[in-house]
């Protein structure tokens, strides 16, 4: 019986561990151009964790579902946007969370990275929440000099929106 | 004339700088491969007819730095359309400052012509005429909606081939500069890739041979069209302002096909 609650314990801690991120949301930056921006779309799609993508051509901004239990890496996005030439000027993300405390840290981990909040709005993390990234890759210029004194070397860090 | 075409081109809303007679700083994306034909009808200027040459062209991009080009080169001047050479051209871009709907970039690039054709103007031109090797700086800003790209090269004309050596009488080496501005004026707004875009722009393309100092400057409008954001076509026609140099065949029209695959292997 013990062993049984163990394995439920652990099934249900590892539940919360892995919450998976719903979707994103990046724009990308340096084109005005519809061939441009196909060519960003095209070179997101070759990622394999990549459901669908919806472009909205006049912004640049590209509405990303991934697919349900893949390994998303998020940084993959970045990186495909600059093997199409150009740059990403934001990307956000939604994740689902089952009361994750981030108390005195301000830090959570999904999928293997950690994250750190710039500006936690409570203590305990749960439901649906988005985030931006923010660092030089992920953000425009202006919006990472604006930040630039809070951030965290140490993990990848994100203002909640 | 000029003023209008400059005019127009600064005052009104997108713009691209997917050039006809220049190339950006920007380069293709990783991966994917351009197929180009081009075609261009030069008028001859002792009367006699056209100079017409077919320049079916590669392209690839090896990553978001460097990319290349090949292209091979046909023309009637022995009666015939017979294939007279070839050029292998790559770009790398080393700087990179992109903003949402700016950007300013800067390239190096590098060309290697070869053709064995006779030699039959002062001239240089590595673009199907004569064998040689150029290298150069690009520089492209894209200014929210409007592009300005200007490059500054220099080249060398070697022997086109044994039996068309290079005339020691004349300059074989070249400053060439080149300033491009360009506009888009359809669509207004865009919803889809499966829009059409229509492009006008315009070229200055200027020659200053070394050490003779003898000189051009040609003007090139064009007209370009982009359908489902993959296939291009350019229709361009270029005009001498003035010259000093023996040009055979410097006005006429220049028409390009291309087509872009996405992820090619």
């Amino acid at each position: 019986m013990k062993k049984i609650l163990f394995i439920i314990a652990v099934v249900l801690i590892s539940i919360t561990a892995t919450a998976q991120i719903k979707s994103a949301t990046l724009q990308a930056s340096g084109l005005t151009c519809s061939m441009c921006n196909l060519s960003i779309k095209k070179s997101l799609e070759k990622l394999p964790f990549i459901e669908q993508i919806k472009p909205n051509v006049e912004t640049a901004t590209y509405e990303i579902a991934f697919k349900e239990n893949s390994a998303i890496v998020l940084e993959d996005l970045q990186k495909a946007v600059k093997k199409a030439g150009f740059s990403v000027a934001k990307l956000s993300f939604t994740s689902s969370f089952n009361n994750v405390s981030i108390a005195n840290k301000n830090t959570f981990e999904l999928n293997g990275i950690s994250y750190y909040i710039i500006n936690p709005k409570s203590n305990v993390l749960n439901g649906s929440i988005a985030f931006q990234i923010i660092g030089k890759d992920y953000t425009g210029e202006k919006d990472f000099k604006r930040h630039k004194q809070k951030l965290n070397p140490q993990f990848v860090n994100v203002i909640q929106l | 004339m000029l003023f209008f075409v400059v005019s127009a081109v600064v005052s009104k809303t997108y713009t691209q700088e997917l050039f006809l007679f220049t190339e950006p700083a920007s380069n293709m994306a990783t991966n994917n491969l351009g197929i180009r034909l081009a075609a261009s009808a030069m008028n001859k200027k002792d009367g006699s007819g056209l100079n017409f040459h077919l320049m079916p062209e590669l392209m690839y991009g090896i990553n978001n730095k460097f990319m290349i080009h090949a292209t091979s080169f046909l023309s009637n001047r022995s009666r015939s359309l017979v294939s007279e050479g070839g050029s292998l051209y790559f770009k790398y871009k080393f700087f990179n400052n992109d903003d949402v709907q700016r950007h300013f970039r800067v390239a190096a690039y590098g060309r290697y012509s070869f053709n064995n054709a006779d030699i039959h103007q002062e001239e240089i031109n590595l673009y199907g005429h004569n064998t040689g090797y150029e290298a150069g700086i690009v520089a492209t800003q894209l200014l929210h909606k409007v592009a300005i790209s200007s490059s500054i090269s220099y080249s060398k004309a070697l022997d086109n081939s044994s039996n068309n050596k290079f005339p020691s009488i004349q300059s074989n080496e070249a400053t060439n500069y080149t300033i491009s501005i360009g506009k888009l004026m359809l669509p207004k707004k865009y919803k889809d890739y499966a829009q059409t875009n229509l492009n006008i722009m315009c070229e200055f393309l200027g020659e200053i041979l070394t050490p003779n100092g003898k000189s051009f400057l040609d003007i090139a409008p064009s007209v370009q069209l982009i359908i489902k954001s993959k296939m291009r076509i350019d229709i361009g026609y270029r005009k001498e302002l003035y010259s000093n140099m023996l040009r055979t065949a410097p006005n006429g029209f220049l028409v390009r096909l291309e087509y872009n695959f996405f992820n090619a292997f």
